[in-house]
């Protein structure tokens, strides 16, 4: 996907957000120890936030037996396509609700893209190596963003009451299943997490790729 | 000996028996304990290694249906059927029969992730399939078959944390506990559940078994089972909080203690075949110790019996020879004993005559033999020997007596025997006598005594008394024809013949005498004595100063008894004693009574020698002056100078002990015996009384009247008052006077009266009567 599109999109959001709102709608996600904890998918509930546009497509590669990016939020019926970069064979497979299927991934050939079209979370792995695993965020709300260095997750939206909701893989269930709400024309959100993390899986940094 | 005293036999075989008992009892109890405590240990450490054994197998085969489990879960089609089981049971299904084949197990079971069953072979149960998921040997009770259950979690993605499902299957134990683990632990395994038997690799009947719950975990201990004792252990495989089952090895208990059996068998058959051994041994061996005991008991029986000729057997052991040759020893001496016993029984040690017993075992002898035929006995006493012997010696009478044996032995007449019967009295034994020879026999042997006996170059004449008895005129026992010739020379002594036969009228009066001395003493008791009263009159002063008492005896059937008669005798017989206790009794009163009547005199009372070594007559004295209440120098003690001079020196010590209490001692019959001077001016006396020989006839007698007149002078000179006793006239009673003598006695004054005519004579005596003191 070309990155003009990106910017484009950008641009327009904060067009809409500077035309209606005077500050943006700022999530903070902070550690059990209030340290920010970058890389977490918030999302932000609201009826009038379903998409207008068609979702964008996105990509989950295999790159050196690793899923990457380690998680992947999409937008609710988006295409994922599932390259694989590799030398080797790879058979990914998720048996999670949203998306139950395997696609066996051979070098330079390329499957189709799959439709993530139910919100939730895909768990990926391969089949082949057990080590593997990669998750797809399927947001059903078009307002989803992963957060920054200083764990901030900005967004300019109209002065709603959002349901706001934070998830990553290391979070323990308690906080995946938890959700905030803003009122209405609150413009800053500390999440912090009231469990600790879950140890990372093997080496891999959960880097923002193509942020 | 007594019969019930158990032998020394008996107690040796008791004694081996009873510490042989003991230690078999002590080794054998031992013993059987510790092998009894070893085979107990042993069991119950083949118990804990037996549970172990098992339990490790269960845990293995837990492990195995793990690793089994752990891989099917792990299946990539089986996770994709799991994860799409709702949408598809039949497929899910499918692949877990063939799991579970594959495992090997007997049900299996599916859960999802918040532990809903997806599927599961059993129809209704109530298994969290958390709690399977454990190392531990898991076993669950369910439809009354015991399973060993393990589960396994499903991820979909390995490294995912979260339990997307789980796997659970159970293997029925009765697969896994069989006959194969009854040979590995080597015990029969029944597997409980709470109460209940649910199955065991022995069949069992469930009610037999229900006590297996109460048994105690991993102890083992004793039940009847099938009505055989058996040894039972229990224990679980898993905590209490997951299951109620648990395990119990048994074993019959001979099976178990088989060993510990077969040696308490041998112990008591080899403790049996030790006691009889011992019984056998201690029975030889005390028989070794008590025979020679045995035979040497008889042979002291033997001796006992006074067979001392008999030899004593040797025996082998040294200690029981010792004894055996004591026993020789003893038998020895007894016999020389015997002999020497004999020789001074029979036989007189100083002329080597036979003595008295001899002289009655012959007359005995003579008599039981003699068929009656006639004997005699003729019995000589010297005459004067007593003299013989206080003046010249004893060892000179000694050498007398043996000459006269020697003369009468050789005189061998018809057969005489010969015996010293007593101090100087010879026996002799004439048989087969008539009366002709008997008397020209008699003669011959008076005859001996003619000619004097030379002893250490002085010749001594000795004469001798004679008497004569004939049996069987005179009596006809030996005892009685001694007595008989006794009499006889008593009569002969009296009378100065040369001898005289017996007759049967001096019986009475010796028997009369013999009587005397028994009856003396129930006299005294009886009061048959009686004290006569002889006043002493004060020849200064004309005044009746004091009393002689003396003692008279009236027997009821005899009459008047003379005490020149009786007082010999008691003092032969001791009973002088009660008798001068009497009278000092007797007069005391007497004296008390008249001092209160006024009548105040100097008592005197006779005391004999045997009287001088009486130590308690001091205390005596003392005693009823006391209790009469008369003062001691109220009191005067004569003793006769032959008594005092019997034996100066213990006469000087008792009279000093009566002297020192203030008792007046007075020698009585003076110039009879032989006063030594340097006793006589030792003894503490006060007084002499002149003997009534020299007065009676002083007035016609020169010699008296010298022999009174030096007395007096020696008595004056010697610081002693003198009495003159049988003063019978007048003019003997001026001489006496004349001679300055103090006292007179005699009936010229007054004859000795008993109380009442002495009280009354007091009365009208011209006499002075003493003052009042």
């Amino acid at each position: 996907m070309p990155k003009c599109c990106h910017y484009g999109f950008l641009l327009i959001c904060l067009l809409l957000a500077w035309s209606s709102l005077a500050e943006p709608l700022t999530i903070t996600v902070l550690n059990q120890q209030g340290e920010p904890f970058p890389g977490a998918v918030v999302e932000l509930k609201h009826p009038d936030l379903t998409p207008a546009s068609p979702p964008a497509p996105a990509v989950m590669d295999q790159v050196n037996k690793q899923f990457k990016p380690h998680v992947l939020a999409v937008q609710q019926g988006a295409h994922v396509t599932f390259p694989n970069s590799d030398s080797i064979k790879h058979h990914v497979y998720s048996f999670s609700k949203p998306k139950r299927f395997q696609l066996k991934l051979y070098k330079d050939q390329q499957p189709d893209p799959l439709v993530f079209d139910k919100p939730g979370i895909v768990a990926l792995g391969c089949n082949v190596h057990d080590w593997m695993v990669g998750y797809i965020y399927v947001a059903e709300s078009a307002a989803f963003r992963r957060t920054d260095d200083q764990g901030k997750a900005s967004f300019d939206v109209k002065p709603e009451s959002y349901e706001v909701v934070v998830w990553h893989p290391r979070f323990r269930e308690q906080d995946k299943q938890r959700s905030q709400r803003t009122s209405i024309g609150q413009t800053t959100l500390v999440f912090q997490l009231q469990e600790a993390l879950y140890p990372m899986i093997n080496d891999q940094a959960d880097e923002f790729d193509e942020y | 000996m007594n019969i019930k005293r158990a032998s020394l036999q008996q107690k040796i075989l008791l004694f081996f028996s009873l510490i042989l008992v003991t230690i078999t009892v002590l080794v054998s109890s031992t013993t059987l304990q510790s092998a009894y405590q070893h085979s107990n240990s042993q069991l119950s450490q083949s118990f804990d290694t037996a549970r172990q054994v098992f339990l490790y197998k269960l845990q293995n085969d837990g492990n195995v249906l793990s690793g089994s489990l752990r891989s099917a879960a792990k299946d990539f089609n089986t996770k994709q059927l799991i994860a799409s089981g709702k949408e598809d049971p039949e497929s899910l299904a499918a692949v877990l029969v063939n799991q579970q084949r594959r495992s090997n197990a007997d049900f299996s079971m599916v859960f999802d992730g918040e532990g809903q069953v997806i599927y599961s072979s059993l129809t209704e149960t109530e298994l969290t399939p958390e709690a399977f998921n454990s190392d531990a040997i898991r076993l669950s009770v369910i439809d009354g078959d015991v399973y060993l259950i393990k589960s396994t979690e499903v991820k979909f993605l390995e490294q995912q944390p979260q339990v997307d499902a789980w796997l659970l299957m159970g293997i029925n134990l009765q697969k896994l506990v069989d006959e194969s683990v009854q040979q590995l632990t080597g015990y029969e395994v029944s597997v409980i559940s709470g109460d209940n038997y649910v199955f065991g690799t022995t069949n069992r009947e469930t009610a037999e078994l229900a006590n297996f719950s109460l048994l105690p975990n991993a102890t083992m201990i004793e039940v009847d089972i099938n009505q055989q004792a058996q040894i039972a252990y229990r224990f679980f495989a898993d905590e209490k909080e997951y299951t109620d089952v648990s395990f119990v090895f048994s074993i019959a208990s001979e099976s178990a203690f088989l060993n510990f059996f077969q040696l308490a068998f041998q112990l008591s058959v080899e403790l049996i075949i030790a006691i009889a051994g011992a019984v056998l041994l201690s029975l030889y061996l005390s028989n070794n110790i008590t025979k020679p005991l045995r035979v040497l008991a008889g042979v002291a029986k033997r001796i006992q019996q006074g067979d001392y000729h008999s030899p004593i057997p040797d025996f082998d052991a040294a200690e029981v020879n010792n004894l055996s040759k004591t026993f020789e020893g003893m038998q020895d001496s007894i016999q020389a004993r015997e002999a020497e016993i004999n020789q001074l029984a029979y036989y007189d040690t100083l002329t080597g005559l036979p003595n008295r017993n001899s002289f009655i075992k012959q007359l005995k002898h003579k008599i039981e033999t003699g068929n009656g035929e006639s004997f005699a006995v003729l019995m000589l006493d010297l005459d004067r020997f007593k003299e013989v012997n206080d003046t010249i010696g004893h060892n000179f009478g000694d050498q007398l007596l043996k000459l006269i044996g020697r003369r009468i032995e050789s005189l061998k007449l018809a057969d005489a025997f010969y015996a010293r019967v007593g101090g100087d009295e010879f026996a002799i034994l004439l048989n087969d006598v008539n009366e002709r020879d008997l008397i020209s026999m008699v003669k011959q042997y008076t005859h001996l005594f003619d000619l004097p006996f030379e002893v250490e170059g002085i010749h001594l004449d000795v004469d001798a008394s004679f008497g004569l008895a004939v049996y069987p005129e005179h009596a006809d026992s030996a005892y009685g024809i001694m007595q008989c010739a006794d009499i006889a020379l008593y009569k002969c002594k009296e009378t100065h013949h040369n001898y005289i036969r017996y007759n049967s009228e001096f019986n009475t009066l010796s028997i009369q005498r013999l009587n005397l001395m028994s009856e003396l003493r129930l006299a005294i008791e009886q009061d048959q004595l009686r004290l006569f009263y002889q006043p002493k009159l004060c020849l200064k002063t004309d005044e009746v100063v004091s009393v002689e008492c003396l003692v008279r005896w009236v027997h009821p059937e005899h009459g008047f008894i003379n005490p020149d008669e009786f007082i010999p005798l008691a003092e032969q017989s001791g009973a002088i004693r009660q008798l001068t206790h009497w009278v000092i009794r007797t007069a005391l009163k007497q004296q008390q009574q008249w001092q209160q009547q006024d009548i105040n005199l100097q008592f005197a009372v006779n005391i004999s020698a045997v009287d001088l070594v009486d130590l308690s007559l001091p205390a005596y004295v003392s005693e009823q002056l006391t209790l009469h209440h008369v003062d001691n120098r109220y009191l005067t003690l004569e003793v006769t100078e032959s008594a005092l001079m019997s034996d100066p020196d213990a006469a000087i010590k008792a009279l000093d002990m009566l002297q020192r209490m203030g008792i007046k001692l007075s020698i009585d019959d003076f110039g009879t015996g032989y006063s030594s001077m340097a006793y006589l001016k030792q003894m503490p006396v006060s007084e002499l009384k002149i003997d009534k020989a020299f007065v009676l006839d002083l007035a016609n007698s020169d010699d008296d009247e010298k022999i009174v007149k030096s007395t007096v002078d020696l008595a004056h000179n010697l610081g002693l008052s003198v009495v003159a006793e049988g003063v019978e006239d007048e003019a003997s009673l001026e001489i006496l006077k004349r001679y300055d003598v103090e006292f007179a006695q005699g009936y010229f004054i007054a004859r000795p009266m008993n109380a009442e005519d002495f009280f009354d004579w007091m009365s009208q005596t011209n006499y002075r009567k003493i003052a009042n003191a």
